[in-house]
């Protein structure tokens, strides 16, 4: 497939998945608004732990609280952008997939996995309430914090979007990658991983020792998801250090990642899915 | 009580049958989050901010918050997802199902109390964390709590078996009273504008919050238990009777 056809096909299927999210809302607007405000209240109460605890104290981790309140915005969008590309039909949770053994239901179709992986989860309006109110919250700190925001600012901020989003993405298709080889121990490990982000990417890791720092910004690159971009986007980072690490950890996690996944694959379709037995049941 | 004795079994069984990695995987990731939480309270306060609560107290709050986060916050296979097969194997037992819920859950927890949570006891002195509680009101705290805990859960597991489809919500609410109503991760001693003393009324307040505040000494601990005894009092009998009301309703989608 050329990469006319490539982007072409991409964005019909948005565009269809699209529809199919809106549909929901139109046929099942209860529930798809209590999905919603489901979303926002789990993700609000991890953030506002964190904001509290640095109102209280005038700061946490080297950061005073507004800093800490842009930086969970940031964290918001940051779910809120996973909410809307990945979250359908667990795409984010991947391990689940491979675990269950359903690679096969997508090895059938006629339509290359990769265009599978980037479209099948697309919700943009069931998925959007977290967007919306983490890019809310970065508006409430810029402005408590006067910070001038041009337009070389925004696109910034949407690159560093770009680049926190194949990192979580990464770290999550390297670790479910496991599940081709451990079906039953590893189906949920995509949900521990984003537990982990989603947990420790509300905390600042300023005062935190070196080791530690240095070990959650490139073994476990977390602080690169959140903290890190953070740090660029309000200036108390060398722009172009912080922009160079961020661009250098999304080529290097997405290489480990698709490596992995690509290896695992390969022993997938050797072995196929270990998972359910003759008569059906899941081991 | 050989049965529920026998549910348990079952479920020590069944939470083992993912094999080690499945577990240690899991342990891992919590040892994970544990680490820099730690470091985060030690650089803080070591800064000189001013706290109602000493460095020590707190590593010992988070610690014993992470050791213990199954009694502390209960969660059941009842308030699981109905598209599961728990709600329906538990009626299909010749028990009764809170009490079936019960055993599940305290057969869920064996293998993390000795495999994760008495290894990081032992190691706690390695940290520099102090693990001895500072009275032993704590251990009925604990009981308190871990009985709330139950009615508290099983009140939830009623919410979705009547809003069937609101699963995701009752979870996330859940988590929310996991993450902050509940005080599990950070002292109500340490919210600001005064919410602590609000949350600490609440039911939710009773969780873990309670007990952590006994074990670290951050609080006098008879009128802690006071509110305990209370809200358990009150709890207890809502849920009896919104269960009976609700578990006509019950609809499984899958198994």
């Amino acid at each position: 497939m050329g990469a006319k056809d490539f982007f072409r096909r991409l964005f019909r299927l948005y565009w269809l998945y699209a529809k199919m999210d809106a549909a929901w809302i139109m046929r099942d607007t209860k529930y798809c608004l209590i999905g919603i405000l489901a979303d926002f209240i789990g993700n609000l109460s991890v953030l506002s732990g964190v904001f509290l605890m640095a109102e209280r104290f005038g700061g946490v981790g080297g950061m005073n609280s507004d800093e800490v309140l842009f930086m969970l915005g940031y964290n918001a969008v940051t779910t809120g952008l996973f909410l809307i590309f990945v979250n359908g039909n667990n795409i984010g949770n991947i391990s689940r997939i491979i675990g269950r053994g359903q690679m096969d239901h997508k090895l059938i179709q006629p339509l290359p996995l990769r265009l599978q992986l980037l479209t099948e989860g697309f919700m943009p309006i069931s998925g959007s309430g977290q967007l919306w109110a983490g890019l809310a919250v970065c508006g409430v700190a810029l402005w408590r914090l006067q910070y001038p925001v041009t337009v070389g600012w925004i696109m910034l901020f949407i690159l560093s979007h770009i680049l926190s989003k194949i990192i979580l993405l990464s770290m999550m298709y390297f670790a479910s990658s496991l599940a081709f080889w451990f079906p039953v121990a590893a189906e949920e490990i995509s949900t521990d991983v984003l537990d982990v982000q989603w947990h420790l990417s509300s905390y600042p890791l300023g005062q935190m020792p070196m080791v530690l720092k240095i070990a959650l910004n490139t073994v476990v690159p977390i602080g690169l998801t959140v903290w890190l971009p953070s740090l660029v986007l309000l200036g108390k980072q060398r722009l172009d250090f912080g922009l160079a690490i961020l661009l250098i950890a999304a080529g290097v996690a997405a290489f480990c990642a698709t490596t992995l996944f690509k290896k695992g694959l390969k022993h997938y379709e050797k072995i196929g899915s270990q998972r359910y037995k003759d008569w059906g049941h899941r081991r | 009580m050989k049965r529920y004795i026998a549910t348990i079994k079952l479920t020590v069984k069944e939470k083992l049958s993912g094999g080690l990695l499945a577990l240690y995987a899991s342990y891992a990731f919590r040892l994970f989050y544990l680490v820099p939480l730690l470091y985060l309270w030690r650089g803080l306060f070591q800064s000189g901010v001013v706290s109602e609560m000493t460095l020590p107290q707190m590593l010992s709050y988070t610690y014993i918050s992470a050791l213990l986060t199954e009694q502390l916050n209960v969660r059941t296979p009842m308030s699981g997802w109905l598209s599961g097969d728990g709600f329906i194997n538990a009626c299909k037992r010749p028990t009764h199902i809170l009490a079936d819920f019960t055993a599940q859950t305290v057969g869920g927890w064996l293998q993390t109390l000795l495999l994760f949570s008495l290894p990081l006891a032992l190691a706690a002195p390695l940290l520099g964390v102090p693990i001895l509680p500072k009275t032993i009101w704590f251990l009925p705290s604990l009981l308190l709590c871990v009985s709330l805990g139950f009615a508290i859960d099983f009140i939830f597991a009623c919410f979705i078996l009547r809003l069937k489809n609101a699963t995701w919500l009752a979870y996330s609410i859940r988590m929310a009273v996991t993450y902050l109503f509940s005080g599990s991760l950070i002292p109500f001693a340490l919210l600001p504008w005064g919410i602590g003393n609000w949350l600490r009324l609440s039911p939710f307040g009773s969780l873990a919050g309670a007990p952590l505040a006994i074990f670290t000494g951050i609080e006098a601990p008879l009128p802690l238990l006071a509110a305990q005894l209370f809200w358990n009092l009150a709890i207890w009998p809502l849920t009896i009777l919104y269960f009976n009301k609700s578990r006509e309703r019950m609809v499984s989608h899958g198994g």
